[in-house]
């Protein structure tokens, strides 16, 4: 029984994190019938003092010229969060890190006030600047109150000093209302660029030739490195190591159903012997042959699904288990369902039916003595 | 109905054959109530075995209602035995772990009959041994008496030909015995059940037609009881 709960445990934890694996590679690899797919490429500068934005017109372009590889559409994101900018302060450059929000950000203020979405709405020149960064820059922290801060040629007033606290986005120096900040932006500046593929393109190989592209002739190139995530080769990665796990899997579920089976196998030899006079009994009233041994072979394959319900529900579960470390979801398919109920069914067969014709054949005489 | 010619049977031990059944020649016609007496031992089991189609390693012939019995599979044996036989033994062979009317159903489950089909018959088979309302009980809480009735039912259930009875009463007091036996004749009388019943009880073997006396094997008298002393003997119980 045990070993009936084990193997198809096994066999249908595999299966569902392979289906799992299959279905994620496929979404990544090729964009679905019915969706689009879309892909993001990151720009990342060199050298941090040289802020600027990655893709621009121009990439732009060149990126939605590339309909042979299945580009449908390109957009330039802005990055908002945690981006590295330069200011000004006291006539001296420095690197910083800033947020751009739209609304009031959740953090603790220590003086001052926040910067709220009416700030952002209408431009004002404010910001946030974290407790750390003040003492560093300014001599106190009344004083940096109301200073300037100089960022693209705006002048900003800090009018807030929040706490630092590690959470992000609020993990910077500076926080500042987006859409004073980007007033001075073209709108399709950014240093990342989303682009959707085409029904049925090949996402994982068509995004490396836009990289290769833009590596090339990307407006930027010169400045810095642009990368995506493949999330392709990821999961085919992970698909490898599954597959390999499956030969283990499947070799310990063999092992454990045919444990199982020998165990099944006693089970009903033992309840052939002690049930000798039901036979005899069942048999002399008008049982045939073939009726006794299908009614124990009935019972050796109730007993071995029994327990193939029991391991599905728990192959179930540490799929589901397994998923939540693994960067997709398993997949039970009424496939594996099928799959799992016939394994257990044959097992039942298999090994019920010695037991089986032994009761069949008992003889009836020595039975009635 | 019944009729033997010529059985043979050996029971072969190791290199030693013993010959339990020499040249038996019966028959036994529809309606017949027959007692078979004889010592243990002697081969009365052996051959109402063979009339009831649980044995069939024998030589000779038997036919059943003009059907050779000897050349038929094992398979067709089987469904033979539940269309035409009832049986009754000595201690019951009820399933213990099944209700009364779960037992009583199995005859007619293996006729091919569902479940819904069978509540009736067997209300009305319980009706006929004396025993309306013991549906759900089971076996083992009902005394030795109430289980051969249960038996009784069973053996009816699927309205046989005839009934084997081997040595019913064996294990039951006098007084219950009685009243199966009595149960046996009034089946006999008023339904013509064809009964081939083993017994030791020479009192029991009275309330019979005709009894056969076994001896080694061979049959050593078969006379008839004579139908008034059954009548005397019927209406006194
Ligand atoms: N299965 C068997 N194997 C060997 N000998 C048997 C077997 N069954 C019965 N016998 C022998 O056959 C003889 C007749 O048995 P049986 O018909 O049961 O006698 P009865 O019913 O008259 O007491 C006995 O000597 C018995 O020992
Ligand atoms: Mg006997």
């Amino acid at each position: 029984m045990l070993g009936i709960i084990i193997g198809i445990t096994s066999v249908i934890t595999i299966i569902s994190l392979g289906n799992g694996v299959k279905k994620a590679t496929l979404k990544n690899l090729q964009a679905t019938k019915t969706g689009k797919q879309t892909v993001t490429i990151d720009y990342y500068v060199n050298d941090s003092n040289d802020y600027q934005a990655g893709f621009d017109q121009a990439d732009h372009t060149l990126l939605k010229s590339k309909n042979d590889l299945g580009v449908s559409n390109v957009k330039i994101q802005r990055v908002t969060k945690e981006f590295q900018i330069t200011a000004v302060i006291f006539d001296t450059n420095k690197n910083l890190t800033a947020t751009a929000v739209k609304d009031r950000p959740g953090v603790r203020l220590i003086a001052g006030k926040n910067i709220s979405s009416y700030d952002n709405s209408v431009q004002n020149q404010r910001l946030l600047i974290s407790k750390q960064t003040a003492l560093k820059n300014f001599k106190s922290i009344k004083g940096t109150l109301g200073a300037s801060i100089l960022i693209n040629g705006l002048s900003y007033t800090v009018v807030g000093i929040y706490a630092n606290n590690n959470e992000s986005p609020y993990d910077t120096n500076l926080i500042l209302p987006q859409e004073t900040y980007f007033q001075g932006q073209v709108n399709d500046q950014g240093n990342s660029v989303q682009i959707t593929f085409s029904k049925g393109s090949k996402i994982s190989k068509n995004t490396e030739h836009l990289v290769t592209l833009l590596k090339k002739k990307g407006s930027h190139r010169n400045k810095g490195e642009y990368s995506f995530t493949d999330m392709g080769e990821l999961l085919s990665g992970i698909g490898k190591v599954i597959s390999a796990l499956t030969y283990f899997v499947s070799a310990i579920a063999g092992i454990s159903l045919f444990i199982a089976g020998i165990g099944v196998m006693n089970m009903m030899y033992i309840s052939v012997s002690e049930r000798t006079q039901e036979i005899g009994i069942r048999l002399a009233v008008g049982a045939s042959p073939r009726d006794i041994m299908n009614q124990f072979l009935l019972e050796a394959v109730l007993l071995t699904t029994f327990g193939d319900l029991i391991g599905f529900g728990l192959g179930v579960g540490s799929a589901w288990l397994f998923s939540l470390l693994l960067p997709f979801k398993a997949v039970t398919t009424f496939g594996s369902f099928i799959l799992a109920f016939s394994v257990s069914t044959i097992v039942g067969i298999i090994f019920g039916i010695l037991p089986a014709k032994q009761a069949a054949n008992k003889n009836l005489i020595d039975i009635l003595k | 109905m019944i009729c033997l010619s010529n059985i043979n049977k050996y029971y072969h031990q190791g290199k030693n054959a013993y010959h339990v059944l020499k040249n038996i020649d019966l028959v036994v016609r529809a309606g017949e109530f027959v007692a078979i007496m004889g010592q243990s031992g002697s081969g009365k089991s052996t051959l109402i075995n063979i009339i009831g189609f649980l044995d069939d390693h024998f030589d000779g012939d038997y036919t059943f209602e003009k059907k050779n019995i000897a050349q038929m599979s094992r398979q067709d044996c089987a469904h033979y035995r539940n269309r035409n036989v009832g049986f009754v033994f000595q201690n019951f062979k009820l399933i213990n772990n099944l209700t009364v009317k779960e037992n009583i159903a199995i005859p007619l489950l293996y006729a091919g009959q569902s479940f819904s089909q069978t509540e009736v018959k067997i209300e009305q088979a319980l009706n006929q041994v004396g025993l309306h309302g013991y549906q759900n009980q089971y076996p083992l809480n009902l005394s030795g008496g109430q289980q051969q009735r249960v038996s009784i039912a069973r053996a009816l259930i699927n309205k046989p030909k005839f009934l084997i009875a081997d040595e019913p009463t064996g294990a039951l007091d006098s007084q219950t015995s009685k009243e199966i036996i009595s149960l046996f004749t009034q089946l006999n009388l008023k339904s013509s059940m064809t009964i081939i019943m083993v017994t030791h009880d020479l009192a029991v073997a009275q309330k019979s037609q005709r009894i056969i006396r076994i001896m080694d094997g061979t049959i050593a008298s078969d006379q008839e009881t004579g139908y008034e002393s059954r009548l005397i003997n019927t209406n006194g119980t």
